[in-house]
């Protein structure tokens, strides 16, 4: 599928201004992905996605359509600090996790198609990581961002994130040959 | 490190040639390490290829709205936590400030991150950063910590919002207090105390007292928590860990002793907790077990994790979700993880303590119980652990 293209500067000034149609297409380009974020990455994933939402359109008038940064960057910048924030006041106050989705290892179908069966086992394995491990896989990975700029999100040296990847990936790649081995 | 993590940072091309060369000629007689190679090869474009949610219609709509959505369950979430901390936190729609998480306190003392209106004491506090807001009612404690906050009604709540005074503490950031004409704004490093306005007159099923001099008592109360307020600006630039800001002030309800429950599975029972730590024990690279206390029901895990970073607690949890998915149950499982850090003369002492239950087990008493032994449990280890310092003779 071709990548949708980006909104205009003007539809972004509009947005920031509180016209409805700008938001609306602002939320249907974008919403995907933030709430793809959400999902891996919020115990609550509607409320994440409701907050980040918040937070977009109080801070859009400071997005630079004509600066350097991109707008789906941007937007998983805040995606990125909101779920930190939430992330320490959780360790602060003692999580309960759930555990329903634990149950993961179902083996899957046969008939699934390859593809698609990777991305289940995937996404499940991705469950089983801690917070800050997953958050950098999945912000490195699927959201393109880069290191350094999550390191400087978290407020940790880029060493320190380097190395919450690397425990997530091999994490990760336990989990998905452990499930080939009969 | 593990074998994983170096196939994981050859990937990234941060080993050495000869420590490359070196994991490459085992990869030649271990299959295992060369299935794993080919695993995580593939990963990051596996990654880089998952698609993205479609959003539900409904919470699109409630974006655009301005409005929220599962508020409720949220706060009935919250509720186990915060009588533990001997605190009514509910967290409810406020139709006055839509676009921001809305939280009532009655009484206690609360520390708030981030963009958030909280109703204190019946006053309206918009946080913007980092603050400690403390209520304290007029007429004394308003309830029980035990009382089933969920069959409380809204008009009781409002009922018990009777006078109090409430202070607002900026660590980061900024508040407004009363946003509208009588407005004040504080800055970071700022403190206020109000007397609450009186309180709506309603339905409720607590009686009225007549109120003493709200000034007075206001006055009275900024001189204690002006103290207050200076232990904890010295106590927060000693620590080092965000985890050890609110321990202090969050003084967990005693409760009572609990029972164990008649049809427990035998999973949950001491020797079945005991024999699954065991097992995860033999996983575990960096954290060892410092007790399991099953005086009472749930027993509790206490350990002391070595792990460096602020992600130091991650692979005990990761450990805990393993036991519990392995233990031989098919039901919910209800657990919580608590994180404390303390740090000594020159270091660091880390310990990670979780209890695992059937869901159905653990009641807010419970939960309120556990919190208090396992505070305890902690504040015993710290204790013993701390060697005085012989340069100043303590």
């Amino acid at each position: 599928m071709a990548p949708l293209p980006d909104l205009s500067a003007d539809t972004l000034r509009r947005a920031a201004r509180g016209d409805a149609r700008a938001r609306r297409a602002l939320v249907d380009r974008h919403g995907p992905m933030l709430y793809s974020i959400c999902r891996r990455l919020s115990p609550e994933p509607e409320d994440c996605y409701q907050e980040i939402w918040e937070k977009v359109f109080r801070g859009l008038h400071r997005f630079d359509p004509s600066g350097p940064a991109r707008l789906s960057s941007w937007l998983a910048t805040i995606a990125h600090r909101h779920l930190i924030d939430r992330h320490r006041r959780r360790q602060v106050r003692g999580e309960a996790i759930p555990l329903g989705e634990l149950s993961a290892d179902t083996p899957q179908a046969d008939t699934l198609m390859a593809a698609r069966e990777n991305h289940q086992r995937l996404e499940a394995a991705l469950r089983r990581l801690p917070e800050g491990q997953r958050r950098v896989v999945v912000l490195h990975h699927i959201n393109g961002m880069p290191l350094n700029k999550i390191a400087e999100q978290e407020g940790v040296a880029v060493g320190t994130i380097k190395s919450r990847l690397h425990r997530g990936r091999a994490r990760l790649t336990q989990l998905l040959v452990r499930e080939k081995t009969p | 490190m593990t074998d994983y993590e170096l196939l994981s940072r050859m990937l990234s091309g941060e080993l050495s040639r000869a420590e490359e060369r070196d994991l490459k000629t085992r990869m030649k007689k271990e299959p295992q390490l060369a299935a794993a190679w080919e695993a995580l090869h593939g990963l990051p474009d596996i990654l880089a290829a998952m698609p993205e949610d479609e959003v539900p219609p409904e919470l699109n709509a409630a974006v655009l709205a301005h409005r929220r959505v599962r508020q409720l369950s949220r706060a009935l979430r919250l509720v186990p936590w915060a009588l533990a901390a001997g605190v009514l936190l509910l967290v409810l729609g406020w139709p006055d400030a839509p676009s921001e998480p809305t939280a009532v306190l009655v009484e206690g003392r609360q520390i708030v991150d981030g963009e958030v209106m909280v109703l204190a004491g019946g006053v309206p506090v918009s946080i913007d950063g980092r603050a400690e807001i403390s209520v304290e009612p007029l007429d004394g404690p308003l309830r029980d910590g035990s009382q089933e906050v969920n069959d409380m009604k809204l008009e009781s709540i409002a009922a018990a919002l009777v006078g109090a005074v409430v202070t607002v503490v900026v660590y980061e950031g900024s508040a407004l207090i009363n946003p509208g004409a009588d407005a004040v704004a504080l800055a970071a490093g700022e403190t206020h105390t109000v007397g609450s306005p009186a309180p709506p007159s309603g339905p409720g099923d607590r009686p009225v007292t007549t109120r003493t001099s709200a000034e007075a008592l206001a006055s009275a109360s900024r001189d204690e928590l002006t103290d207050r307020v200076s232990e904890l600006e010295a106590e927060l630039a000693s620590l080092t860990f965000e985890q050890q800001i609110n321990r202090g002030r969050l003084s967990a309800h005693e409760g009572s002793p609990q029972e164990w429950p008649d049809d427990l599975p035998a999973a949950f029972e001491p020797e079945g907790i005991k024999e699954a730590v065991a097992a995860s024990m033999a996983r575990m690279e960096d954290a060892e077990l410092v007790s399991i206390d099953c005086d009472e029901f749930p027993c509790f895990v206490t350990m002391e994790s070595f792990a460096e970073g602020d992600d130091w607690s991650g692979s005990v949890e990761l450990q805990r979700n393993i036991m519990t998915s392995e233990m031989d149950y098919e039901g919910e499982v209800s657990t919580s993880t608590w994180a404390h850090a303390h740090q000594t003369n020159d270091d660091i002492q880390k310990y990670v303590t979780f209890y695992v239950a059937p869901e159905d087990s653990i009641t807010e008493e419970v939960s309120s119980r556990t919190k208090y032994r396992i505070e305890s449990a902690i504040e015993d280890l710290v204790a013993e652990n701390s060697v005085p310092d012989e340069a100043d003779g303590e």
